[in-house]
Order: C-alpha cells, then sequence, then structure tokens
C-alpha cells in the first residue's frame, strides 16, 4: 500500500483506505496551492476537498506513459480551482477602472520580498484583486505560459501580460505598506 | 519566468507543505462525499419514484380502460347505443332496423384491424338478428349517429342497400369512434413529437459594465423530440430531449495598461502617534487603460432536458392548438475563433474550444404549435418556441460578480414538425 503506484491502483479500485492514503500523502501541499487561490483558509480548505472529490473521480483517467502523478495532480487541482471560481462569478477577465487599485510607487525594489515572512507573502498575494491573483498564480507558481493562461481565462495574452505586470507592482506595494505598518506599530 | 522577483516567489512556495490537520480534513472530505451521495440518491429515487407512479397511473388506466363494459366505452363517441347493443327482441323495430343496417354478412371480415376498430366489429358481431328482418329496414333514429361524422348518410345505406361496398370504401382514418386523438375518451391520447427548426437569438449584457461587450445572434438550429402526456382532455406535461446550436458574434473590449510615470504625486500618508501627518511626494507610476475593440464568433451546441405543461384547445375534428411552458435545463460546448465566415467554424482562425458548462439554472421556454391530425395515428405540426436563459441574471445579482460579464441569451424558433398518436 505503501507505493504510490499501489496507492493508486487501489484507489482506481475506490478503496477507501487508499484514497485516505492519497489524501494524507498530497494535502498538505494541494492545501499550499488552495491557499494561494483562496481568500482565507476556510475557503482554501473546501478548495481542497472539492478538489479531491474531483481527483478521485478522475482517477481512472490517468494515464501514467504520458507523464508523472504528481504534475497530473496538481495540473487536475489548478484547472478545477480555477473552475470552481469561475463558478462563482470570481474569475473576472477584465479589470475595470472601478476596480483598479490605487498606483504605487514607482519603484520597490524586487528585494523588498526577502524582508517580510512566508505568512506575511501569502497574506499580500491574497490581497490581490482576483483576476491578478490567478495571472499571477499561474504564471509564477504553475509556470503556465501566457498562451496557456489566456487559453484558460479566455482572456488575450497581452492582457494576461499586463495583469501579471500589474500584480507584481501591486504585490511589492502591499507588501511595502506591511513593511511601514510594521514599522510604526514597532515605534509606537 | 523573466525577472528575480518571479524566481524569488517560486523558490518561496515551491514544495512548501502547510502543515495542517490532515485527518479532521479528510474526515470533512468524508462528510461531504457522503453527504452528495445522499443528495444524488435522494434525486434518483424521487426520479424513480415518479416514473413508477406513471407508469403504474398509466397501466390502471389502461386496465380500467380494458374493463369497462361496452356500452360505456366511448361514450363520446358511441357508435352503438346501449339500446342498440340490447338484445333485438327486446327492442323496438326502429332499433331492430338499426342493428340491421350493421349486420352485414360479411363486412367484419373485411373491416382493417385497429383496437377501435375491433370494438366496433366485436359491437356489430354480436348482434344476431333474423335475416329477414333486413327488408324491413326503414330510416334510422337521427341521433343514433349524430357522432359518425364519416359515415355515409343512413338513409342512403338504407336506400341503397349497399352497406357492405360503401363501408369498406371508407379509409381507416375516417372509421367512427376515434374522436380527438387527444381526449381521454379516446384511447389514443398520447403523443410523440419530433421537431426541428430555424430561429434567432439575441443577447442582450448587463451587469457591471454592459459597454464592454455586447452579443449578437446570428443564426439558432434545433430539434427536439418530446412526449406529451395528456392529464385530461386539454391539459398536457411533456418531457423530451433538445439539441440546439446557435452562433453568436462577440463585440469586446480587451482592456491592457501601460505603465506611465507621473512626477510630483502623493506617494504615501504617513500617520504619527501624536496625531500629525506626512505626505510624501514623487515619482509616481500610473497605469494606463488601453481599449482595443475585438471582434470574434462564438458556436453553441447544447443537449438539454424539456419539462414542459400545456393546454391543448381542439378547433374541431383535427385541428389542435397548443400553448405550454416550462424549463430546459442541459449542458453546452462552446467554441470561438476568428474568421471571415461566423457560419463556418472550420475556416475559424484561433478556435478555441471553451469549457462544457451547464445551463444553470435554467431557460424558460414557451411554446405554442397548431397541429392537425391527418390519421389515427400521425399528423403534422407548425410551432413557435421562445427561451430566456435566465442563468446570467441570476449570476448578476450576486455580489462577488464585479468584473464579469452577463449575458442573457433570448431566442424564438420556428419549428415544423411530426405527431405520431397511440402511445
Amino acid at each position: 500500500m505503501d507505493s504510490l503506484e499501489n496507492i493508486l491502483t487501489q484507489c482506481q479500485k475506490g478503496e477507501a483506505k487508499a484514497e485516505k492514503a492519497l489524501f494524507l500523502r498530497f494535502a498538505p501541499r494541494l492545501f499550499g496551492l488552495c491557499r494561494r487561490y483562496s481568500r482565507d483558509d476556510q475557503e482554501a480548505q473546501d478548495f481542497l476537498q472539492e478538489c479531491f472529490l474531483h481527483i478521485f473521480q478522475q482517477l481512472k483517467k490517468f494515464d501514467p506513459d504520458r507523464g508523472g502523478f504528481e504534475n497530473w495532480l496538481f495540473r487536475v487541482a489548478t484547472n478545477h480551482v480555477l473552475g470552481i471560481l469561475r463558478q462563482q462569478g470570481k474569475a473576472p477577465t477584465m479589470i475595470y477602472p472601478e476596480n483598479l487599485p490605487e498606483s504605487g510607487p514607482d519603484i520597490i525594489q524586487d528585494t523588498i520580498i526577502d524582508q517580510v515572512s512566508d505568512t506575511a507573502l501569502l497574506a499580500a498575494i491574497r490581497k490581490l484583486p482576483e483576476g491578478y491573483r490567478e495571472v499571477l498564480n499561474l504564471y509564477v507558481f504553475e509556470q503556465w505560459s501566457h498562451r496557456q493562461i489566456s487559453f484558460h481565462l479566455g482572456i488575450s495574452e497581452s492582457t494576461s501580460r499586463s495583469q501579471l505586470t500589474r500584480a507584481k507592482q501591486l504585490l511589492k506595494k502591499i507588501l511595502l505598506s506591511t513593511l511601514s505598518t510594521y514599522t510604526h506599530e514597532r515605534l509606537a | 519566468m523573466s525577472d528575480w522577483l518571479e524566481h524569488q516567489l517560486n523558490k518561496r512556495f515551491e514544495g512548501m507543505e502547510h502543515p495542517f490537520d490532515a485527518e479532521a480534513a479528510w474526515q470533512q472530505l468524508e462528510d461531504r462525499r457522503k453527504k452528495r451521495k445522499r443528495g444524488f440518491a435522494w434525486w434518483w429515487y424521487t426520479g424513480g419514484a415518479l416514473l413508477v407512479l406513471l407508469l403504474l397511473g398509466s397501466w390502471a388506466l389502461f386496465i380500467q380502460l380494458e374493463k369497462q363494459p361496452e356500452s360505456q366505452l366511448n361514450p363520446k363517441n358511441q357508435v352503438i347505443t346501449p339500446s342498440l347493443a340490447a338484445p333485438v327482441a327486446a327492442g323496438s323495430d326502429k332499433q331492430k332496423t338499426q342493428s340491421a343496417v350493421f349486420q352485414q354478412p360479411k363486412m367484419t371480415n373485411l373491416l382493417p384491424t385497429s383496437p377501435q376498430q375491433d370494438v366496433f366489429r366485436k359491437r356489430i358481431s354480436s348482434q344476431v338478428l333474423e335475416p329477414t328482418l333486413l327488408p324491413e329496414v326503414h330510416a334510422p333514429t337521427p341521433q343514433i349517429i349524430e357522432d359518425i361524422d364519416f359515415l355515409p348518410s343512413p338513409d342512403f345505406v338504407v336506400e341503397s342497400s349497399s352497406v357492405l361496398p360503401l363501408l369498406q370504401s371508407i379509409p381507416p382514418k375516417a372509421l367512427p369512434g376515434l374522436g380527438s386523438p387527444h381526449s381521454k375518451s379516446s384511447s389514443t391520447p398520447n403523443a410523440w413529437l419530433f421537431a426541428g427548426g430555424y430561429g434567432i437569438t439575441q443577447s442582450t449584457t448587463t451587469g457591471a459594465l454592459p459597454a464592454l461587450a455586447s452579443i449578437d445572434g446570428i443564426d439558432h438550429w434545433q430539434t427536439e423530440l418530446n412526449y406529451r402526456y395528456f392529464l385530461t382532455d386539454q391539459l398536457w406535461i411533456s418531457t423530451g430531449v433538445a439539441y440546439r446550436q446557435f452562433t453568436t458574434r462577440v463585440n469586446a473590449q480587451d482592456t491592457s495598461f501601460r505603465a506611465e510615470t507621473q512626477e510630483d504625486q502623493l506617494i504615501q500618508v504617513i500617520q504619527y502617534p501624536d496625531g500629525t501627518s506626512e505626505e510624501i511626494y514623487g515619482p509616481l507610476d500610473v497605469m494606463v487603460r488601453e481599449i482595443t475593440q475585438r471582434q470574434h464568433w462564438q458556436q453553441h451546441s447544447s443537449l438539454e432536458l424539456q419539462l414542459l405543461a400545456g393546454y391543448q384547445a381542439d378547433l374541431g375534428t383535427r385541428w389542435h392548438w397548443s400553448f405550454g411552458t416550462g424549463i430546459s435545463w442541459g449542458y453546452v460546448l462552446s467554441r470561438q475563433g476568428i474568421g471571415q465566415n461566423p457560419l463556418n467554424p472550420s475556416s475559424w482562425q484561433d478556435l478555441r474550444t471553451l469549457s462544457y458548462r451547464n445551463t444553470t439554472p435554467f431557460r424558460w421556454i414557451g411554446v405554442t404549435d397548431l397541429s392537425f391530425q391527418w390519421s389515427e395515428t400521425w399528423g403534422f405540426f407548425l410551432g413557435v418556441q421562445g427561451g430566456w436563459d435566465l442563468s446570467n441574471q441570476w449570476q448578476a445579482s450576486s455580489p462577488d460578480i464585479q468584473g464579469g460579464m452577463d449575458q442573457r441569451f433570448k431566442w424564438a424558433t420556428g419549428t415544423i414538425g411530426l405527431r405520431f398518436h397511440g402511445f
């Protein structure tokens, strides 16, 4: 039961024990993925459970000859999370003027991310508007190309590029704001 | 990834495991799965129970009709009244005369064998009359045959004394006793309807920013198969499947942003603990929004389940006017691309298959049709259908839809089809 191959074989037969083993093995990492797409941990838990229910259903379609299981797993999970967001109407394909965040300082050093913790970084990512967050996640963490992103989100490649640029700028601004709040709190 | 920031971000989160209570999460997942299974089971059981009820109801109705005495069967379109079915010896001369008209020796063997005609034949053959009565035939009582539209005049029958050839010449569709094919007193009340049609699609954009996109309908084809079940003489319910294919033109605006630096802009306001504040000015990177007009085509193919209920008015013996309303729900596959001919998807460039999605929550449908009963088993009909996709209107009411593009499809289709009775 320990080897992944055995677990997958048993899962494909619908064995509950194997499904649990698969869940326990991959849930912590998939939870990380879900956290990046969600607004809070409760929503991330929901995403995680929905992802695994979907994965258990789709497991019969997994073909080991076409690639590794982990790649397949994360790909399916990402697509499913995007699908959930779209179903909930939370995946806007365009950014409208009234939703534009305020512009930030011109130059913020990229190295600012070295000054914040993982938790603060995740919190900053979560503060990004939905569209920005999706493009940033897909491009930076899932390493999709802009062409793939435009295909899946139904936006043009130029929109994908501009949203990524904007997302990074806004992320740095949010991090700067976090740092300055932290500094003021310390001063007070 | 092209820059240092992206590499760093990826590095920070790559392979990161987030500690959480996996056992508890697994338990929650199990609970959710069980709840979902119960939900599915409920729908299956409810659907199955309804189907069983429908079958039992149909069977009970069928049995009831089978067991009814002949004298009570088909009262509306009765051919021979109970008094005629009584023994000849107890009847009047007039009754004997009328029965005798139908008691031609070889007639029953030559009649076609539909269920209605079997009843007709059985009744005739049950009359035992003396051949000597035949010469005494006179004009029958008029009300006896008032519902027999297609039979020749009784006077003519009697006077010509050649009933057999006349009965043989009557086409099956014109045999008496059929009445309205939709009447519950008839034995063929229900119908299969097969139809196809062409129409128009319209769409309006609503929601946050309707100006950013509009959608024009180009064409709309559909074909469908429905089963219409009559609860009473006029009220019906129907269920069936419909396949629709429609093409739309999307006039969209792509939004992109360009960075532009403006000098001496307010960057930050710092609030100090003593209540004072300081404003920091400097160069500000402003994002300029650029809009690009874009037009592309979308082709949608949907397979939908329809549930309708309505009313049918009889406009005489053969013409019927129906109207009803209901819901349609199913799955749609959408493709989009750009090309010279919007009606030829194979010529589209940059063709994309959008995801399958259901037409949640449903479409409202209104139908009306005029049908003509050609024979006892089938007929034609011409209809008009209109539909309204409610799904996006529901989305628009969601607080999370900000920034989304809402669409609302409306279509109207003329249909032509065949209608088969007797099921």
